[in-house]
C-alpha cells in the first residue's frame, strides 16, 4: 500500500460521516446520494496532491463535497432550484432560541424545512454547512469569501427565518 | 473500499496513458508531415508551395496544442478550491469569449487567410481576374465563411451554455453581496 492510499484511506475514515452529511443534504436518502457519494470519493483521491495542509483536513473535505455536490446537481439542472434534505432537530436549533419555544416549534418544523427550501443556493450552502456545527471560520475557508461576510449572511438567513416563522404561526393561530 | 481505490488507480493509469498516446501522436503526425514536405521528390511542388504547406503544418499543430494545453488547464475542474473560486472557474470555462483566448483565435484566422490567399491566387478559378478582384473575393468568401462559423457557434453557446453562466453570476454575485456588509442591530 503506497502512501497516497494510505492517507486516502484515513481521510476517508476520519470524515465518512461528514461526506455522507453533504450528501444527504444535497441529494437526500435516494440512490443520488451514493452516486453522489462515489463522486465525492473519486474527486479527494483526484485532489490529494493540492492538498498542502493549510486548513482542517475536514474543512478540505467539506470544500471538496460541496463543490462536487454543486457540479452534481448542475448535471441535474438544478442549480438554482433545488430542495435540500434537513435534519429537523438541527434546523430547530437555527430558529428557536429557547427550550418552550422550541417545543412548540418542533411541530412546526414542515413550515421551516418548506422555508428554508425556498432559500437562495448560497444561503442553502451556508446553512447546510453551519447545520454540520462548522464555524464562521470555517465556513468562510470552504466557501472562500470573508468570516464577516458569513456572519453577516447567517444573521440575515436567521433574522429572516424567523420572522417568517413567526408570519407562519400567526396565520395558523388566526 | 479497497474497490473504489484500486478503481481510481485506473482511471489514474488510464490518464496518463491517453496523455502519453496523445503526445506520441501529435509527434509523429509532426514529424511525417515535416518529412514529406521537406524531403517529397515531386517535380511540381516548388519550394513556395513547400513553404506554405509548411507553414499550414505549423499552424495546425500549434493549435492542436494550444488548445490542447487549454483544455487541460481550464477544463480539469479543481473541486479543492474554494466554492466560490470553483463557481468563477465554471464561470469562465462556459463563456463565450474568453479573454485569453481571443487574441489568439484572432491571430490563428488571420495566419489561416494570409495562407489561403497565397495559395488561391493561382488557383484556375481565377484565370483573367485582376489581382484586385481576386484579393477582395477571396477575402470575402473567407470572412463570410468566418463570420458563418462564429454564428452557429454564438447559437450553440446560446442555448447550451449562456442560462448556465447567467445561473453562476447570479450565485457569484450573491456570493459576494455582504462583503462589506455589517451585522446591523
Amino acid at each position: 500500500m503506497d502512501n497516497k492510499e494510505k492517507l486516502y484511506k484515513q481521510i476517508i475514515e476520519e470524515n465518512q460521516g461528514r461526506i455522507r452529511s453533504v450528501c444527504k443534504h444535497y441529494a437526500g436518502k435516494t440512490g443520488d446520494s451514493d452516486d453522489l457519494y462515489q463522486e465525492i470519493l473519486i474527486n479527494i483521491w483526484k485532489g490529494m496532491e493540492s492538498f498542502r495542509g493549510d486548513s482542517k483536513r475536514s474543512t478540505w473535505v467539506y470544500r471538496v463535497a460541496v463543490n462536487t455536490a454543486l457540479t452534481y446537481l448542475n448535471r441535474k439542472n438544478k442549480y438554482l432550484n433545488f430542495n435540500m434534505h434537513w435534519d429537523d432537530g438541527r434546523v430547530c436549533d437555527l430558529v428557536c432560541e429557547d427550550m418552550e419555544e422550541k417545543i412548540r416549534q418542533e411541530a412546526q418544523m414542515n413550515l421551516i424545512s418548506n422555508l428554508m427550501n425556498q432559500l437562495s443556493v448560497v444561503d442553502k450552502i451556508i446553512i447546510s454547512l453551519m447545520l454540520e456545527e462548522l464555524s464562521s471560520k470555517e465556513i468562510a475557508e470552504i466557501v472562500g469569501i470573508t468570516e464577516t461576510n458569513v456572519r453577516v449572511k447567517i444573521h440575515r438567513i436567521k433574522e429572516d427565518l424567523r420572522s417568517q416563522v413567526k408570519g407562519g404561526l400567526y396565520e395558523d393561530q388566526e | 473500499m479497497d474497490q473504489v481505490i484500486d478503481h481510481l488507480k485506473s482511471l489514474d493509469t488510464k490518464n496518463r496513458r491517453l496523455m502519453f498516446r496523445m503526445f506520441i501522436f501529435y509527434l509523429i503526425i509532426a514529424l511525417v508531415y515535416i518529412g514529406l514536405m521537406i524531403f517529397d521528390p515531386g517535380p511540381d511542388l516548388v519550394s513556395e508551395n513547400r513553404i506554405i504547406y509548411l507553414s499550414y503544418i505549423l499552424i495546425f499543430i500549434v493549435s492542436a496544442l494550444f488548445f490542447r494545453y487549454h483544455y487541460r488547464k481550464t477544463y480539469r475542474v479543481d473541486y479543492t478550491a474554494p466554492v466560490l473560486k470553483m463557481l468563477e472557474a465554471a464561470r469562465d470555462r462556459h463563456r463565450f469569449m474568453k479573454p485569453g483566448k481571443v487574441w489568439f483565435v484572432l491571430f490563428l484566422v488571420i495566419a489561416c487567410d494570409v495562407i489561403v490567399t497565397w495559395v488561391m491566387l493561382d488557383s484556375s478559378w481565377f484565370i483573367g481576374w485582376s489581382l484586385l478582384l481576386k484579393i477582395v473575393v477571396i477575402q470575402l468568401s473567407y470572412f463570410a465563411i468566418m463570420a458563418l462559423s462564429l454564428l452557429v457557434g454564438f447559437l450553440i453557446w446560446r442555448r447550451k451554455s449562456r442560462p448556465l453562466v447567467r445561473n453562476l453570476t447570479r450565485i457569484i454575485e450573491e456570493l459576494r453581496r455582504d462583503e462589506t456588509g455589517s451585522l446591523g442591530s
